[in-house]
């Protein structure tokens, strides 16, 4: 597990005497990092970015009470996805709100009263259609976004960041073997999401 | 050899062939022998990379330029406000301040705007402001209120000329006496309430599909509508939109396209001059749109 290195003692003690310059350093360092991160957790640009500006801010006020029980970097990741899932969370909320029946069925659409809404030809009626050819790509998307929380962020701090189970476990705060569970099973769901949508792809039978 | 057969029979957990894949096993750990003689675990090791290549592909993007500088400038703002702590109060109330006069003189400036009277129960919303914030202006709704007669129905005549002279004035650049008629038809028009259906299928001309869907994105970014409810789907010559917006989101979203030079071939409401549409603001609705190249 990464413990608070000689650098970052450095720093947090640069920063404590006042000099708040420093903290420049960690944004060089890890803003791109994080926003990999923040982004392989909620899919977009936008919201990756202010998650990973709110994440530095809040760094920033807290550094003072830092206690050094992990690294900066941990600590950093850690503030990362947990913002993550609160901004996941609340997307999700407002765009159930909003509507996102897109690619499912649109009622009135077939039945209009105004004979000018039909100038789009029928084809526009469903445009799935138009994305087979990107389908698996759109399962992989849609499966890593239907995992589970804890197996999402997992999966994306081991496949985004390449992190050691021991980091994941530390950033986390949870046991080695809890990562190594949910790294498999995040891998397994989606290989059978894959084998389901193109069974001559993947195999069926499990391994126990 | 018979020990190779029993460790094919006996394959580990999927965990450990995923571990495995992970390096995160010891090097004399017995799934090593077992994997290395196990066509099943094999396989399983490969489908594994397979997904893992999947994944690489769809959670990687290009970091944004500038991104570290944004954020430099994020903390030193939160740097001067604890060093200032009552400036974030000073500011506040100079900012609110600012939104109490704003009001005032609109609530002074609107008095020459006729007094309306809202018909049925519709809720019919002026699109004159930027946001569905509560402005609504109620309107004469009759359904032959074309003429500029009907401006005046609830006002003394020059009430109206005021309010229709300074319209034309905001809309038109202050333009002179020769075309404020049909300048007062115009913005009556505007004013007519539109409907918009559930769902608004459309038909732009454009340029060209890659300008178009660089100002689309655009268009849509800073309206802050997230992208789960946006699809772009280059088809050929054409483009097609198809997006989860509010009522406003999308009358916002037709006039910027029509001020960006794009033609609306589609006869449906709402068209870029309409102002005032039944129901509110915040209704939900899927825009259809297909935007041709040419015209």
């Amino acid at each position: 597990m990464k413990t608070v290195t000689a650098d970052d003692r450095k720093l947090i003690a640069e920063f404590k005497s006042g000099n708040k310059k420093v903290f420049e350093v960690l944004v060089e360092t890890y803003s791109a990092k994080l926003f990999q991160v923040a982004y392989g957790l909620l899919g977009s640009h936008e919201d990756a970015e202010e998650v990973v500006q709110d994440a530095f801010v809040r760094a920033f006020r807290a550094l003072d009470k830092f206690r050094g029980e992990s690294s900066l970097e941990t600590w950093l990741h850690r503030i990362v996805v947990n913002l993550s899932r609160n901004r996941y969370h609340w997307n999700r909320r407002r765009g159930s709100e909003l509507n996102l029946s897109i690619s499912g069925h649109m009622p009135g659409l077939d039945d209009s009263d105004n004979p000018e809404d039909m100038s789009i030809p029928d084809e526009s009626q469903t445009p799935d259609g138009q994305l087979e050819n990107n389908e698996l790509e759109c399962l992989v998307e849609k499966g890593i976004e239907d995992l589970p929380d804890n197996v999402r962020e997992t999966m994306i701090l081991r496949h985004v960041r390449e992190m050691s189970y021991d980091d994941i476990a530390a950033t986390l705060q949870c046991k080695i073997g809890t990562v190594k569970s949910r790294i498999a099973r995040g891998r397994e769901m989606l290989r059978l999401i894959l084998g389901h949508a193109d069974p001559g792809r993947f195999t069926g039978s499990k391994t126990r | 050899m018979k020990e190779n057969l029993n460790d094919v029979r006996e394959c580990p957990s999927f965990e450990d062939i995923s571990a495995f894949l992970d390096g995160e096993l010891s090097p004399d750990a017995p799934v090593y022998a077992h994997i290395a003689a196990c066509p099943r675990c094999r396989r399983r090791l490969d489908e594994y990379r397979e997904i893992d290549a999947r994944i690489a592909t769809a959670i990687t993007t290009a970091t944004p330029e500038g991104l570290s500088e944004r954020i430099k400038a994020a903390v030193a703002r939160e740097n001067a406000t604890i060093r200032f702590p009552h400036l974030h109060r000073i500011l506040s109330l100079a900012a609110a301040f600012a939104v109490c006069c704003g009001v005032v003189f609109y609530i002074v400036t609107d008095k020459t705007v006729p007094p309306t009277v809202p018909i049925g129960n519709q809720q019919e919303v002026a699109l004159s402001g930027t946001h569905d914030d509560g402005h609504a202006h109620a309107v004469a709704s009759a359904p032959n209120a074309s003429a500029p007669a009907d401006i005046v129905t609830h006002s003394s005549p020059d009430s109206a000329f005021i309010s229709a002279g300074s319209l034309v004035g905001a809309s038109y650049g202050g333009t002179s006496a020769p075309v404020f008629t049909d300048a007062m038809a115009s913005i009556d028009r505007r004013r007519k309430p539109v409907d918009i259906a559930a769902q608004v299928q459309q038909v732009w001309a454009v340029g060209n599909t890659e300008d178009a869907a660089l100002l689309l994105t655009g268009f849509l970014k800073k309206m802050h509508v997230p992208e789960n409810n946006i699809r772009l789907i280059h088809n050929g010559n054409s483009l097609r939109l198809i997006a989860g917006l509010t009522k406003l989101e999308l009358v916002h979203l037709v006039r910027a396209c029509r001020a960006s030079g794009l033609e609306l071939l589609s006869p449906a409401a709402p068209q870029p001059e309409q102002n005032v549409f039944t129901g509110k603001g915040s209704t939900p609705i899927v825009y259809y749109a297909e935007f041709v190249v040419g015209k």
